[in-house]
């Protein structure tokens, strides 16, 4: 496991590590979660820092694929690498007094303007005790945030993926692109491949998760300018391009986030993905997915749209319906917003019924979490 | 039985302080304010990892 090689077991991280002041933090009680931003519904994120809490960089991150998938020792090394050359050039800098320790020096990240600790959650503060997790955090603030009125989609998606705007990233580099995807935005700005990612707005880039935090932490807006180095190393140049952002493009799939529970959202009803064999039974694609209710509430989505026990959901938003009934959520969840009308299409009694409703407001009961 | 062995070692990982100088490895330090004060003495960067375990 990922872990395991970082913690101990892999030589080359070991002999690098010995360059670093290494901290393991088990549990988030008191942790400033503003300036340790990441993605809080993942096990295991790193952050490259000064003495003084100043963010080099930070490493980690997943997708709904495996929770590993993202993460290799040899990009690991290259941060830590890029990490260790910057802060030399700082501490010389420092010595020969060209710079005080200045919290806009381009080499660190944009620092929060406040902190926040766990506990300054209300909610949390007054219904939680004991270890705090990540994913708790998240959830809490879920809460907080529909119980002040605030809530909204955009709080949904965050840590978008490089790939939604045609980058694709090498993984043993982390910040050198492997591919554009044609008619991308990436492609419309003019990036190619084998351009090292070195800037994204004003954060510095030393892994492919800053990249994901520079675009998490963008209000909105159209583009953002990106720099990149380009060309073999002794005669590489640097090209600063606006990376278009189109609508959508912080959505990712939420399928695998422990935080989906705590959504404020009533959905009013469960259900599973069909098997192959039962789509068959049914002469329904098997390529495609669909999703059996069953069980519905008087409420919420499911009351506005009318739906019953035994459904088969096999369109939402005009597109097919996606693989477990967690994936069907968040293409809900990324398609719609409170007020729009919700379109879906279910098989029921061997006919097929298109059902529409009003989205329903952000609301939730739920003051705690499990 | 073979799969138990990395699994203690994890949870020994887990509690925060796995220190082993015998076999040159870098300690890991559970609380920031002392790695801090170490990393300003010998002037290196931290390395901070956030394990959550659920």
């Amino acid at each position: 496991m990922w872990d395991g090689q970082v913690a101990r077991q892999n030589p080359d991280i070991q002999r690098k590590r010995s360059a670093f002041v290494c901290v393991r933090i088990t549990r988030m009680n008191g942790v400033d979660f503003q300036r340790f931003a990441f993605d809080l519904d993942t096990t295991w994120s790193a952050f490259f820092t000064d003495s003084r809490l100043n963010i080099y960089s930070r490493f980690g991150g997943r997708d709904a694929g495996e929770p590993e998938e993202r993460l290799s020792v040899k990009s690991l090394l290259h941060t830590m690498d890029e990490v260790l050359d910057a802060h030399r050039r700082r501490l010389s800098d420092l010595k020969q007094d060209r710079q005080d320790n200045d919290p806009h020096d381009p080499r660190i990240q944009p620092a929060p303007k406040q902190s926040l600790t766990p506990q300054q959650i209300p909610l949390l503060a007054q219904n939680h005790q004991g270890c705090v997790h990540c994913h708790q955090i998240r959830e809490y603030q879920f809460l907080q945030w529909s119980h002040e009125g605030v809530f909204s989609q955009r709080k949904l998606f965050g840590w978008p993926l490089p790939e939604t705007l045609g980058i694709e990233l090498d993984r043993d580099h982390g910040h050198r692109i492997q591919r554009v995807s044609a008619k991308s935005p990436a492609v419309n700005a003019g990036l190619r491949s084998g351009d090292i990612v070195e800037r994204v707005g004003d954060v510095p880039i030393r892994s492919e998760y800053d990249i994901r935090w520079a675009l998490h932490r963008l209000p909105k807006q159209h583009q953002v300018p990106l720099t990149v180095r380009r060309g073999r190393q002794d005669s590489a140049a640097r090209h600063t391009m606006q990376l278009p952002l189109p609508s959508g493009w912080r959505q990712t799939n939420l399928s695998w986030r422990k935080s989906l529970r705590s959504i404020p959202l009533e959905f009013g009803f469960r259900g599973y993905a069909l098997t192959r064999s039962q789509l068959d039974k049914l002469k329904l694609d098997r390529t495609r997915m669909a999703i059996r209710v069953t069980s519905v509430k008087n409420r919420g989505l499911a009351q506005a749209l009318d739906l019953h026990k035994r459904d088969i959901i096999v369109r939402v938003a005009d597109r097919a319906a996606s693989g477990t009934f967690y994936a069907f959520q968040s293409d809900l969840l990324g398609a719609y917003k409170p007020g729009d009308t919700v379109r879906i299409q279910v098989l029921r009694d061997g006919e097929r019924l298109t059902l529409s409703g009003k989205f329903p407001n952000w609301f939730t009961r739920e003051t705690a979490v499990p | 039985m073979t799969h138990r062995f990395p699994l203690l070692i994890l949870s020994l990982a887990a509690c925060g302080a796995v220190h082993d100088s015998a076999r040159g490895e870098s300690r890991w330090h559970n609380d920031l304010p002392t790695a801090q004060r170490i990393a300003e003495r010998d002037h290196k960067p931290l390395f901070v990892v956030f394990r959550c375990e659920r």
